[in-house]
């Protein structure tokens, strides 16, 4: 059971994944932009982060780039949960130092093992660029 | 007319080379004619893996133009090989191009021609992909290697290339990203899992191909079944 920030500027998405990741035991917080992705991350201090690219604002890429430089949020595990799912957006992501990359729609069943293995999994290890 | 396959992976060390030998014997012994291909010119290591002098004739040769396709191919193990050249001397006036051509000739000769890349995305193993008919990716299970294999699948897509799927070696950790996930981000089957085998170093250690060396061995037995499998999915 972890505690999840799901970020997403598309209200129902988050609704929907908050549902899914509730019923399978785990506490879910919200954030519907980059910045306020930011802020929840200080102050909820969340196991895994499953984030969304295209947002106004600061994107997913941004909010990657932000969280994996810094020491105190660089251990987060932050996987990438987009619709962007060619070949190229998933590189993209795994290039950025997500920790994975999970390409919507997904189905319930899946996205919880899926989080269960995130969350047991240590974060991989950044490196400065 | 035979069927080429490239090993490749965009990272080192994930096991091209020793996949590469053994499942062209592991093919020979399931009744294919079957032939091994050193394509990485810059770091052979066919020579080693089956323990042949270098004092034969080498891919090399053939590269840079002073040797016949019959001059080189070599008999070992119940396949037929080119192997490359270790010296750095015999890295001069190689034309690459010259490897299409090859490949092609063994084709017409051979039921399977198993042809080994160098790791990576450089022209060498460009062209050893563009050679062949079809690529089979191998990866460790790790993200790295998969982030690199991911590469190396777009690449020899575009190139027009049937991917085979991909092959897992050194499987064996609590640290590998399980199979299911890999195999969701690749967008590819795994078709085979190779266990991480201390037989593999010690065949190398001995210059003997570990199929022949020790065959009741974990990762032998899990080459031959992915041996079977590619024989059975593509007579
Ligand atoms: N399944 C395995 N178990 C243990 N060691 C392995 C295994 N596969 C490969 N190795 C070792 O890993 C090293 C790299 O393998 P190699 O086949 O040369 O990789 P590549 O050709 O992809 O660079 C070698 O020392 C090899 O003996
Ligand atoms: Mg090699």
């Amino acid at each position: 059971m972890g505690k999840i920030l799901v970020v997403d500027d598309e209200p129902d998405i988050v609704y929907l994944i908050k549902k899914i990741l509730e019923k399978g035991g785990h506490k879910v917080i919200e954030a519907y932009n980059g910045e306020e992705c930011l802020e929840k991350v200080k102050t909820e201090k969340p196991d895994l982060i499953l984030l969304d690219i295209m947002m106004p604002g600061l994107d997913g890429y941004d909010i990657l780039r932000i969280l994996k430089s810094k020491e105190d949020t660089k251990s987060i595990t932050i996987a990438i949960l987009t619709a962007k799912s060619s070949d190229e957006d998933k590189i993209k992501s795994l290039d950025e130092q997500a920790d994975w990359h999970i390409s919507k729609p997904i189905d319930k069943d899946k996205l919880l093992d899926m989080v269960d293995w995130l969350l047991k999994s240590p974060p991989r290890k950044v490196l400065e660029r | 007319m035979g069927v080429s396959v490239c090993l490749a992976s965009g990272k080192g060390g994930s096991g091209k080379s020793t996949i590469c030998a053994n499942l062209g014997v592991a093919i020979s012994q399931l009744g294919y004619k079957t032939a091994i291909v050193d394509a990485d010119v810059e770091g052979s290591s066919m020579g080693l893996i089956f323990g042949i002098d270098f004092k034969v004739p080498t891919i090399h040769e053939y590269l840079s133009g002073s040797a016949g396709v019959e001059d080189i191919v070599l008999k070992a193990d119940g396949v037929e090989l080119a192997i490359g050249s270790v010296r750095v001397e015999d890295l001069k006036d190689l034309n690459i191009e010259l490897l299409k051509n090859f490949i092609k000739e063994l084709m017409e000769k051979y039921d399977v021609v198993l042809v080994d890349a160098p790791s990576g995305l450089g022209i060498d193993a460009i062209t050893a992909i563009s050679a062949c008919d079809a690529v089979l990716l191998v990866a460790t299970p790790d993200i790295l290697s998969v982030t690199n294999s991911l590469k190396t699948k777009v690449v020899a897509e575009r190139l027009g290339k049937k991917v085979l799927g991909l092959v897992l070696n050194r499987v064996g950790s609590a640290y590998d990203i399980p199979t299911k996930y890999i195999e969701d981000i690749m967008g590819i089957k795994v078709i085979g899992e190779v266990a991480e085998d201390e037989e593999v170093k010690k065949s190398l250690v001995e210059g003997k191909v570990l199929l022949m060396r020790n065959p009741s061995s974990k990762a032998a037995k899990d080459i031959f079944k992915l041996a079977e499998k590619l024989v059975l999915e593509y007579p």
